[in-house]
């Protein structure tokens, strides 16, 4: 028999499940499975059937399963066992036999929801644990000092991931709150339970504090996941990959700039082939290029990472990201800053790094040209080409 | 000692189950007290444990209970006590 699958309501919104599952029921939607997140239902003629939630205490548990004792003196009752997951358990009963509650006194039902409440915080705890765990690892191996310095480290290189990958970088600390947030919401929604029920009011009929929320909740999710989609869908459209970047016309420095002939690309050439690539973003646009000349002994070889940036806060920001060294904390030299004409900053370090920075473009350059060539004469080409009044990538 | 645990024990002089237990709790208090299986297996667990119930047979899933030595002490010596509570109450009797 074919199956259908819905989203249930949260494990921590008792009164909702029960209502959730009553309504299907009167759908002809009989429940079956109970999953994390999804519950399975067979088809069948609409019945009338009561549904309760009982919370097991499952970390404790043999075989981390409903005691069958429990079970029976359930079934004793008319209340049969349905199915479960972890701590949420599901009884039903046809209305019409009339079964009794499995709590009369509203009191009684406290301790299973303190069960709920310790399992949740429980696994807030583990997961801030591992949190820590995990910072304190990246704190060892970092090399930059202090733990001030620290912090700054992981900020630099989440600044330069959201320019470089701004949807997943924004994923990033929502799936961490999302998370962080299931937990707290858990422990506040089972101790709103337990106010209440201590106030003699039965389970039934306390309004989940998960409903009150769920209009917003959904609402907010809905906003940020479509915003989120269209940032990924409009990345991945515009994802362009050339193999000779000398082909394209660019806000970066070639080797055709310069009159360099390249030998045809060598597979297995332990810096790997040509590339220019190219992806829009919500900030503006990432280019990464790489180019060599090819030949045997490499005497010139290029890597450029453009950002347009049309941000200018979050333009300064990764300039000063970009003048650090940010892996591990380990520092690569002091930058220099250097005046070249048409450019708005330039910064040297290694007699061979630059960052140039002109209108919304940061550019980061890295490698080697012939020896004739001199630092100079780059900055000036780059200069040139940058200060063209227009500026359009065209694609070979 | 709770009322639902005063009860259970007092229905486990005769030995029984689950749905036994609730009925014979229902006529022993006149209807006045509801106990439901949420409840009941609650505190069947909890008082397993602290030895005032034993266990007489299991048929299946099904499991017979009664009281044990423990339970009945237990249950005259809260008997007592809320005997003594009703006594010392009677001076309510006199104020109108």
């Amino acid at each position: 028999m074919r199956k259908k699958y819905y989203f249930h309501p949260s494990s921590y919104s008792l009164s909702e499940i029960e209502e959730f599952y009553e309504k299907k029921a009167s759908e002809g939607l009989i429940l079956d499975t109970r999953g994390n997140f999804l519950s399975g239902f067979r088809k069948e003629e609409p019945k009338n059937l009561s549904y309760r939630v009982e919370v097991i205490d499952y970390d404790k548990l043999k075989e981390h399963k409903i005691p069958e004792e429990q079970v029976a003196v359930y079934e004793d009752c008319g209340w049969t066992h349905v199915c479960g997951h972890h701590h949420i358990q599901i009884f039903s009963a046809d209305k019409d036999t009339d079964p009794p509650e499995l709590y009369y006194q509203p009191q009684d039902q406290i301790d299973s929801i303190k069960i709920l409440r310790k399992s949740v915080s429980k696994r807030l705890l583990s997961l801030l644990f591992s949190w820590t765990l995990l910072g304190a690892v990246q704190f060892y191996i970092f090399a930059g000092g202090s733990f001030k310095a620290f912090i700054h480290n992981q900020f630099f290189i989440y600044i330069l991931y959201l320019v470089e990958f701004p949807t997943l970088a924004l994923l990033f600390p929502l799936i961490l709150v999302k998370g962080l947030g299931e937990y707290v919401f858990g422990i506040i929604s089972s101790q709103y339970y337990i106010t209440r029920l201590k106030k003699g009011i039965p389970l039934r009929k306390i309004k989940p504090f998960a409903k009150k929320l769920k209009p917003f909740k959904k609402g907010v999710t809905a906003v940020i996941l479509l915003a989120l989609l269209f940032m990924g869908i409009r990345e991945i459209l515009s994802y362009e990959k050339v193999g000779d970047p000398s082909a394209v016309d660019g806000p970066f420095l070639t080797l055709a700039d310069f009159g360099l002939e390249k030998a045809p690309p060598k597979p297995g050439s332990y810096l790997g082939e040509d590339y220019f690539k190219k992806r829009t973003t919500i900030w503006g646009e990432v280019i990464s290029v790489f180019e060599s000349d090819n030949k045997h002994n490499i005497s010139s070889a290029l890597f450029q990472d453009v950002y347009m940036v049309k941000d200018s806060g979050l333009r300064d920001k990764l300039v000063d990201v970009l003048r650090r060294e940010y892996i591990y904390g380990i520092y690569n030299g002091e930058y220099t800053e250097l005046t070249i004409p048409g450019l708005d900053k330039v910064y040297e370090t290694s007699g061979r790094d630059l960052i140039v920075v002109k209108d919304d473009f940061v550019i980061s350059i890295s490698g080697y040209l012939q020896e004739r060539i001199t630092q100079e004469m780059m900055l000036e080409k780059l200069s040139k080409i940058l200060s063209e009044e227009e500026f359009t990538i065209v694609s070979p | 000692m709770t009322e639902a645990t005063f009860y259970i024990l007092l229905s486990l002089i005769h030995p029984s189950h689950g749905y036994g237990m609730m009925q014979s709790i229902k006529e022993l208090s006149n209807g006045r007290i509801l106990m439901g299986p949420g409840t009941l297996y609650g505190v069947l667990t909890r008082m397993h444990k602290e030895g005032l119930i034993g266990l007489v047979e299991t048929e299946g899933r099904k499991k017979t209970y009664h009281i044990t030595k423990l339970g009945i002490e237990a249950l005259k010596e809260e008997y007592t006590r809320l005997k003594n509570q009703v006594e010392d109450g009677k001076i309510l009797e006199d104020i109108t």
